[in-house]
């Protein structure tokens, strides 16, 4: 074992009972992360259902293409912490410090991505409170549509920036040898928390960006 | 107690799948389906994320606790959606008045 790596604390028998306590705490915590984003499509579903057309006219102001580019960095930043932490299962440390930065690279990637999106709706004023300039029967609707994007996918972003800043934190732990085969559980609740905003994100997708679009 | 790590296969085929289904919702998104089209994009979102939890996740190896905890982050989530579409969709009429 690591000389440098982190002892199991006193109230746990060993390591494995430490990870295991861990875990659950994080996917406790995940249950809570699920019903803070649930709230927002409970809400998306309520108001989908009663404006149909509206919430598709207004869906077909997003970008799709970089939508589906923003899904595909977020997929493949899953991917590549997953590899990290197998990395530092087998032992390794450069590959899993290498990891770790790409999944942090790839999280602003997508937090640049979207930011682009916001420029784009900014310029075609969809962006109610700031520059809404929709007319139409729909428009008061369309408004809620934009109203929901916008406080889903912020609060997504947040999440994803938090996520940058605590992957950026474990590669820098990594580097110094604090993590090993036996003991690495805080990158392993910091991978599932990145998950998670993945999940969130699967979810958003198809619900904003994809409807109204045959 | 040491756990044994993935196997490097399974991430990669878990990717190519995610991938594929990712294009498989923008083309089904451009296929007029009718009503459906409002339920294959969610569908294969669900898919998706089934195999984020399962492999990237790995909830297929996690301990009873771990998957109780897990499942009730989305039956909570379903009972809230099913619970508030049921009161706004039978009092529908006098919302949009």
């Amino acid at each position: 074992m690591n000389a440098s790596a982190p002892r199991t604390a006193e109230q746990f028998d060993d390591a494995a009972q430490q990870r295991d306590a861990a875990t659950l705490g994080m996917w406790a915590f995940l249950a809570t992360e699920v019903l803070f984003f649930g709230v927002l499509f409970a809400a998306y579903t309520v108001c989908r259902v009663l404006w149909p057309d509206a919430f598709a006219s207004a869906s077909r102001h997003t970008d799709l293409t970089l939508g589906g580019i923003e899904t595909g960095v977020l997929l493949t930043s899953s991917f590549t912490v997953a590899l990290a932490i197998r990395d530092v299962q087998l032992g390794g440390r450069r590959l899993a410090v290498f990891l770790l930065c790409s999944t942090a690279a790839l999280g602003v990637a997508f937090l640049v991505i979207h930011g682009l999106e916001y420029y784009d709706d900014y310029k075609a004023a969809v962006i109610p409170g700031i520059r809404y300039e929709e007319v139409g029967g729909l428009a008061s609707q369309q408004r809620l549509f934009f109203f929901l994007y916008y406080v889903t996918t912020a609060f997504h972003g947040l999440h994803v920036a938090i996520g940058v800043a605590l992957l950026l934190v474990m590669a820098v732990r990594t580097r110094q040898g604090d993590f090993c085969p036996e003991s690495h559980t805080s990158l392993e609740v910091t991978a599932l928390y990145w998950h998670l905003v993945d999940i969130v994100w699967i979810f958003v997708f198809p619900l904003y960006y994809q409807v109204g679009r045959a | 107690m040491n756990e044994r790590p993935p196997s490097l296969f399974a991430h990669i085929v878990a990717l190519i799948t995610l991938g594929v289904l990712l294009l498989a919702s923008i083309v089904v998104s451009r296929i007029h389906l009718g009503t459906w089209n409002s339920f294959a994009g969610p569908a294969i979102a669900a898919v998706k994320a089934s195999i984020v939890l399962f492999f990237f996740m790995k909830l297929r190896k996690s301990g009873p606790s771990v998957h109780f905890a897990a499942c009730f982050g989305f039956a909570w989530l379903a009972i809230m959606i099913v619970l508030t579409l049921s009161d706004f969709l039978t009092r529908w009429p006098v919302i949009v008045r």
